[in-house]
């Protein structure tokens, strides 16, 4: 279930949420939220009103500037102690802090991971997410092999059997409330498994 | 043939040229000293296309555009919609990329992409086109897939997805005729 980082874990299931509804989890084990395109007002209420595991995709944050200040309040402030980020120097500061950062891995084809795997700090606090997640089964054991631990797969994950073939090889995936409460009675016996 | 060669390192230009693979796109390289590379595409009866965005050397801007133009490339690829029109002008093939990584951002980029009006579009990762066909908008321009293309069954199901074409850096496939 899930991975965990440190002390951190990172849930098998992060739901995306601009928190523009309620915020709401389908019926699935090991599950929290990733706060993506949301302004920062909102995003401060809907930290604090949920106590459910969360992550937040910084560099989405409408009103945030992506830095050290901007680290600190996500996670003294709002509790979020796993962020995504595009930027190196923000996923090492989030590890330095304690956190888990995990690093945007665009993967559009295979040179283009490769470049991006070469700016990766590979600290043990900072993993990757792959983007889109659902290009990941697509790719070649040796690549996979490459890629930072934890393991994110974030995008285009819309069918149970694709949210199933990324968790084989992903610690974790990003869904939209909609696919995730039809992919709740799979998922929920994906998770449950030892 | 409805594979071209993508080339992502100077060695596999006389691979590419050889094959039957009638587009080399240029990924990579010295952006500023093509003209002798695209001089022998073009002795071996094939076009050239090169990532305007990606080439070292050049700024992607309308100088990098004239650029490539004066060393006689047949078609742009770029990322960027408003060096399209810039592209079309100088009378060369303007190819957009279209970068999927997230559901939400798929309007948006299917709007930019009706705005700027490339003659070919080419989606990344081309390998998971089959599986979102149905999301994206059908194109009134000939699309093509590149990123993570490694097999025929990839090649064929890429072209029942709409495809025109596909763009590899996997060698076997320069010489698959798409049956």
């Amino acid at each position: 279930m899930g991975s965990n980082a440190g002390d951190i874990h990172l849930p098998r299931v992060l739901v995306a949420t601009c928190a523009r509804e309620p915020l709401r989890l389908p019926r699935i084990r090991d599950a929290g939220f990733l706060f993506r395109d949301i302004d920062l007002p909102a995003l401060l209420t809907a930290a604090m009103t949920t106590s459910a595991p969360k992550a937040v995709d910084l560099d989405t944050v409408r009103g945030l500037r992506t830095d050290d200040d901007a680290v600190t309040f996500a996670m003294e402030r709002l509790g979020i102690r796993i962020v995504l980020t595009r930027r190196p120097q923000t996923a090492e500061r989030v590890a330095a802090a304690g956190g888990l950062a995990l690093l945007h891995t665009l993967a559009f084809d295979s040179t283009g991971v490769a470049r991006t795997l070469d700016s990766h700090p590979r600290s043990a606090r900072i993993g990757a997410v792959i983007s889109p997640g659902l290009v990941l089964p697509h790719m070649l054991p040796s690549e996979v092999s490459r890629l930072p631990r934890p393991l994110l797969a974030y995008g285009l994950i819309m069918e149970p059997s694709d949210a199933l073939a990324c968790l084989e090889l992903a610690d974790g995936l990003v869904i939209g409330l909609d696919v995730a409460a039809s992919l709740a009675p799979v998922l929920a016996g994906v998770a449950t498994e030892p | 043939m409805p594979c071209c060669a993508a080339i992502v390192a100077d060695r596999h230009l006389d691979v590419a040229i050889a094959s039957r693979a009638p587009i080399l796109f240029i990924l990579r390289g010295n952006g500023l000293e093509l003209g002798p590379v695209v001089r022998r595409i073009h002795d071996a009866g094939k076009l050239v296309a090169v990532h305007l965005d990606l080439v070292a050397g050049l700024r992607d801007d309308p100088v990098g555009v004239s650029w490539l133009a004066r060393a006689e490339v047949d078609a742009i690829i770029t990322s960027r919609g408003r060096l399209i029109p810039l592209i079309r002008q100088e009378r060369i093939v303007a190819i957009e990329r279209l970068l999927l990584s997230r559901r939400s951002h798929l309007d948006a980029a299917s709007g930019a992409l009706s705005r700027s009006s490339p003659d070919i579009v080419e989606v990344l990762p081309g390998v998971i086109l089959p599986s979102i066909a149905h999301m994206i908008p059908r194109f009134a321009v000939p699309v093509l897939a590149g990123g993570f293309v490694r097999t025929p069954a990839d090649v064929r199901a890429i072209l029942a997805a709409g495809a025109v074409g596909v763009t590899t850096s996997s060698q076997a496939l320069w010489e698959f005729d798409g049956q």
